[in-house]
């Protein structure tokens, strides 16, 4: 019940408009357009073959075939999508990227712990355990009818609220540790959780505000396409901004544009916004000392190699260009014997490049690659607003902080903290990112056509 | 929707791109800098030093060598507390004799990790030092480290030949002339640490192992090189020499010296402490100890001390040149030994008077005879028939104008005329070896072409370059440069010389079984303010038919009445010459005058049979007389072991018959007063002595025939007294007349 009205309110103004747009074109253009659509049933159809050839790969896929449909709206009446069994590329991709992670944590950290904890299998222990752990947290939402998601998101999303708020009541009394929340055996950063809760909430509101959003009134759509949700990232960046949480902030920003920006943001907007972004930090850069001091270091961090961030750039930049092209070879690192400062963590790149070469750097910048192109399959073949949104959204977070973690181990741009998705050690950001792929694969259940 | 999720694909693909370009620059195009700087990271590097090469004689002796030694330090970065500087800094300077001020200052440089406390360090010091690093764990504070110390066996001989190794490197001689070669390449132990300077698991371990220095063998032989110093010792005390003396020996084929000296030989052990005239000269210079001149002085002296004269130093060759002169005379066929020349005392060149050593001169002789008593105008007209190109020629053919290129640091060039500013006063001057100035070592070496059949040698310090294993790397032997002289003329020079030794001024440089042909030499210092300094030498080639040695004494500023290289250096050459050939098993061939005058050893005859006796003695040339009608020997004089003239020397044999006579009878000694007979000629003296029934043996110069100016200098037994007759008294000899100022 409560599915069929969401699918009214999603999907019908989309099939509303796009019904309208032909009207609108004249008549002359109807009957192609009529004809090409009828041509391009068949594709989706075969499409929609793939369920009953994965019958003989019953992996995650019910025998007994759902009841619960999603109408394709799009694709006409006869065609609707069906809950069938996970995207098997992308979790293919996310079981690489999570082996392939979990053997550099182990390389990484092997030195780095034999000497703070006295035993060198001490990172990768406990990365295994959270590892089995997140999995079992991603095949458990995978299995989650991501409507259900979506009807906790708000619930989620305030609750992620109340931990940045108390994060900062609790960071102030813990001094340094402003980012975390410590729970005795574990700790988590609310920052991780709300990354994930940011782009669930900007794909419900988006699903929800879906005929604001395609008003034809350009002010009304700005308001509610660009405006509303840049609010809501906003009011987000400022609570992560006070815990002087300066990479979190970034990528909670960039997260929430390219949500808004593929929501359909005016672009407009997207084009004022970021040359006043330019200007504002150009202007930062050349007016304050701190900034161009800042800069001069990235620039020139061999002159700042007394200051450990430094020291952890250059190091991780001697550890990354002394890979050369094949890597010195899987556990020969040299730079991970306490050169590089816990190479476990978001220097683990650093140690990539260095044992596996260009050619393993490579492959990891590949293997991203080819998971957000599947995150974006996914999206495309989602059956909602907030199912491609919220795909698109947690496509975006890992693609951003993958990207930036090895910008910063490169020396692209500034150090700052970042860590690199299903490669750095990390408990429970790595429990939060299998939740996004439980989000993710749950999503990706619904790509398949079936005709009715 | 959908194209604008591609855009965000596209930005993503993008920046991968990117990303891959940023690593492709990173990790291809830069990567040498960044694996260096890695591996300057990681990689701990230890030096492994070199071992430096030994120095040998010819007869592989060490002559300079290394001894092990430590180095202790400590790394005041890992002392922690101030406690552990006290008791490290207390500990130390109890064992290494450095104070506790200065160990703990240093112990407070908390930064430094390596802070020497004291260098070579002997082994019972070291491990003394050990027992306290294992006593308190000390095994990351203190650090023994093994290094290698120069010792030098010979100390004193040929210390500036040998040279000394300091802090970086060799300072002078053979030390430093091939330091490079004897050094080696300092090997390397790398191992890898990582940043806690912790030793890692690692393949980088790499151990290249030091390339040792070669070893050099030199020509020297450490036993004539000591019978050389001991005769520059006498004559350096004898003649009370005002500068030094320094002397070589070498081998005339080729060119290799066997042994070089420069008096007031240093201790190469301790090369900054004075020996000698040099710590006098310092001590009484009444300089403040704490001055600056005195330290200058100071330095000025251990320089000067250090310098090898044979080769640094030049002076005027003097009379010895006359030996070339005389070469170019007979080579070029301007004179022959016979030609007749006239000496007047004097010569008058373009005007200039210049004059002989002997006044009214030498009258008219042969030209061999006036080389014998040296004579100037002879010379002076040899060079005139040579004439001044080729005299010129032939005087940079010998070497003259270049540097020998001995492998030794600091060779002198010699000081010469230019070939423009030659004329014949120049040439006439020239001719005698003055008024041009040469080094020892060119001296000799023009000689040495005179003496191996004409040819041009260079001499040399270094024979080979041996590697650890003892595989020659470098052969330094060298190859005659060319032949200038016929051996002929060569062969004709070394009589002339050879009589001139016999009988002529270089009578001192005789050699009883050895024939040597020497010429002696007086030159003036010409640029010395004291007008009556003189610079005597003499050199000699032997055996004068098959030369295999040469030798050069020269006595700079001999400060006894008699100034000439006759006296002050030739009897010197000669010793020099006897002891080294019979050291290089050169057999002695006596003439039989020379048997006669031979000195003889008596044997002990007592209680052997006088028949027998009397036989052996007269068989061997020596004149018994019997006493008494016994067939035994019951006493003689000589006594045994007693060294005497052969000729007109006469063995006394008391006899007995212990078949008659129970003990030997109470004979009545027939005693004879010792006459004087110093100042005398040596043949008047023997005739004197052997009139009243003595014996008689000689020392010093043994050339001392009838014609022969040697003088009695000095007789055993003093004027007066009573001797039994039989006795032997010895008597010094010494050639007093021979002049050769050139």
């Amino acid at each position: 019940m409560f599915f069929q009205k969401n699918t009214k309110g999603g999907e019908a103004p989309e099939k509303n408009k796009k019904n309208k747009r032909i009207k609108k074109k004249g008549k002359t253009l109807s009957v192609e357009l009529d004809e090409k659509k009828l041509k391009n049933i068949p594709e989706p159809i075969k499409e929609g073959e793939r369920p009953e050839k994965q019958g003989k790969a019953p992996l995650f896929k019910r025998k007994k075939k759902s009841k619960e449909t999603v109408e394709y709206a799009e694709a006409g009446a006869d065609v609707y999508r069906e809950k069938g069994a996970v995207d098997r590329p992308m979790l293919v991709i996310i079981l690489l990227l999570i082996c392939f992670g979990s053997i550099m944590v182990f390389s990484a950290s092997y030195a780095y712990a034999l000497d703070e904890m006295g035993d060198s299998y001490y990172f990768i222990k406990r990365q295994i355990l959270f590892a089995i752990v997140g999995l079992f947290v991603m095949f458990a939402v995978s299995r989650v009818d991501y409507r259900v998601i979506r009807l906790f998101t708000p619930a989620y999303f305030g609750v992620a609220v109340l931990l940045l708020l108390a994060v900062l009541v609790l960071g102030v009394a813990e001094g340094e540790a402003v980012r975390w929340i410590d729970l005795g055996p574990f700790s988590f950063q609310p920052s991780e959780i709300m990354k994930l809760g940011l782009v669930l909430m900007l794909a419900f509101y988006y699903s929800a505000t879906e005929k604001q959003v395609r008003a034809k009134g350009f002010w009304k759509s700005s308001l509610f396409g660009t405006f509303v949700p840049i609010l809501m990232v906003g009011f987000v960046c400022v609570l992560i901004a006070l815990e002087k949480h300066i990479s979190g902030t970034i990528i909670m920003f960039g997260i929430g544009m390219i949500v808004v920006f593929v929501a359909g943001g005016k672009l407009l907007w997207f084009a004022l916004a970021s040359g006043g972004f330019v200007a504002a930090v150009t202007a930062v850069i050349t007016m304050t000392d701190y900034a161009t001091k800042r800069l001069d270091i990235w620039l020139h961090p061999e002159n700042y190699s007394a200051q450990s961030e430094v020291w952890q750039t250059l190091q991780g930049l001697y550890a990354v260009g002394s890979g050369g092209f094949f890597g010195v070879g899987l556990g020969n690192s040299r730079q991970k014997h306490l050169f590089v400062s816990q190479p476990q963590n978001d220097f683990i790149f650093a140690i990539v490049s260095e044992e596996l070469g260009l050619m393993g750097a490579a492959l990891v910048i590949i293997l991203f690659v080819a998971f957000i192109w599947r995150c974006f399959v996914i999206a495309k073949r989602a059956p909602d607003t907030f199912s491609k949104l919220a795909v698109t959204g947690i496509a975006a977070k890992v693609g951003i902080q993958a990207f930036l973690n090895i910008a910063v181990v490169t020396n692209t741009i500034p150090n700052t903290g970042i860590s690199l998705p299903f490669f750095s050690y990390g408990g429970t950001a790595l429990i939060i990112l299998f939740l996004e792929m439980g989000v993710i694969l749950s999503i990706s259940r619904y790509s398949y056509l079936q005709r009715k | 929707m959908y194209i604008r999720t591609i855009a965000v694909f596209v930005v993503f693909a993008m920046i991968a791109i990117f990303l891959c370009g940023r690593l492709f620059k990173l990790q291809i195009l830069e990567y040498d800098q960044y694996l260096g700087k890695v591996l300057d990271n990681l990689m701990q590097v230890s030096v492994i030093k070199a071992q430096r090469g030994v120095i040998y004689d010819r007869n592989m002796q060490k002559i300079a060598a290394n001894v092990t030694t430590y180095r202790v330090f400590i790394s005041p970065a890992d002392i922690a507390t101030d406690e552990d500087r006290a008791t490290i800094s207390q500990e130390l300077s109890k064992i290494l004799d450095v104070s506790y001020d200065t160990i703990y200052e240093k112990a407070l440089k908390v930064k430094r990790k390596d802070e020497t406390i004291k260098e070579h360090v002997d082994k019972a010091t070291a491990d003394k030092v050990r027992a306290v690093i294992d006593k308190y764990g000390y095994t990351r504070q203190i650090y023994l480290q093994t290094t290698s110390k120069r010792y030098y066996p010979f100390e004193n001989s040929a210390a500036q030949v040998i040279g000394y190794m300091g802090m970086d490197g060799g300072l002078f001689g053979l030390e430093l002339q091939y330091n490079e070669l004897l050094t080696g390449t300092d090997g390397k132990y790398i191992t890898a640490r990582n940043a806690k300077s912790e030793s890692m698991p690692s393949k980088y371990d790499v151990k290249i192992d030091p390339e040792n220095g070669y070893s050099l063998v030199t020509t020297l032989d450490m036993n004539i090189q000591a019978i050389l110093e001991n005769q520059l010792q006498q004559t350096y005390e004898e003649n009370m020499v005002g500068n030094n003396v320094c002397g070589i020996v070498m081998d005339v084929h080729t060119g290799a010296v066997l042994a070089m000296a420069t008096n007031w030989g240093f201790d190469l052990n301790t090369p900054y402490t004075l020996v000698g005239d040099y710590a006098d000269e310092l001590t009484f210079s009444g300089l403040d100890k704490n001055s600056e001149e005195y330290n200058e002085l100071k330095w000025e002296l251990i320089y000067s001390m250090w310098r090898n004269k044979c080769v640094s130093e030049t002076y005027e060759p003097g009379s010895t040149f006359k030996v070339i002169t005389s070469a170019i005379g007979l080579e070029t066929g301007k004179v022959t030994e016979n030609t007749s020349l006239r000496c007047d005392g004097e010569y008058v060149v373009s005007g200039v008077k210049i004059k002989c050593h002997k006044i009214g001169g030498h009258g008219t002789g042969s030209f061999s005879y006036l080389l014998q008593q040296s004579c100037n105008p002879a010379m002076m007209k040899t060079a005139e028939l040579i004439g001044r190109d080729t005299f010129w020629k032939y005087f940079e053919e010998f070497g003259y104008l270049k540097k020998t290129g001995i492998d030794l640091p600091g060779e002198a060039a010699g000081i010469n005329h230019t070939f423009s500013g030659f004329h014949s006063v120049e040439m006439a001057t020239s001719s005698f070896g003055q008024t041009f100035k040469t080094t020892p070592i060119q001296q000799l070496t023009a000689i040495c072409a005179v003496a191996n059949g004409g040819h041009v040698v260079t001499p040399y310090v270094v024979e080979s370059l041996i590697d650890d294993d003892g595989n020659v790397v470098i052969d330094n032997a060298k190859e005659s440069k060319r032949q200038i002289i016929s051996e002929e003329v060569c062969n004709t020079l070394s009589e002339i010389l050879e009589g001139g030794v016999r009988e002529g001024v270089a009578s001192n440089a005789y050699v009883a079984g050895y024939k040597i042909a020497a010429k002696t030499g007086t030159s003036e210092k010409r640029d010395a303010e004291d007008k009556s300094l003189r610079v005597g030498s003499t050199v000699a080639f032997a055996p004068a038919n098959d030369p295999q040695i040469a030798v050069l004494i020269v006595v700079d500023e001999p400060g006894g009445p008699v100034k000439s290289g006759g006296t002050v250096a030739a009897p010197y050459v000669a010793s020099v010459v006897d002891q080294t050939l019979q050291y290089l098993n050169v057999e002695k061939v006596y003439t039989d005058k020379e048997l006669a005058e031979l000195s003889f050893e008596v044997g002990d005859y007592v209680n052997k049979d006088v028949a027998k006796t009397l036989t052996a003695l007269e068989s061997s040339g020596i004149t018994c007389r019997v006493i008494g009608t016994g067939n035994t020997v019951y006493s003689q004089l000589p006594l045994a072991g007693d060294k005497m003239r052969k000729e007109k020397g006469v063995v006394y044999l008391y006899t007995y018959d212990p078949a008659i006579e129970e003990q030997p009878p109470v004979t009545e000694n027939e005693y004879e007063t010792v006459p004087d007979v110093t100042g005398m000629k040596v043949s008047a003296a023997i005739m004197v002595l052997t009139d009243k029934g003595f014996n008689v043996n000689i020392t010093g110069s043994l050339n001392y025939g009838e014609r022969s100016g040697a003088q009695v200098i000095s007789q055993s037994a003093s004027p007066g007294t009573s001797l039994q007759i039989g006795a032997v008294i010895t008597i010094e000899s010494m050639h007093t007349d021979v002049s050769d100022n050139g």
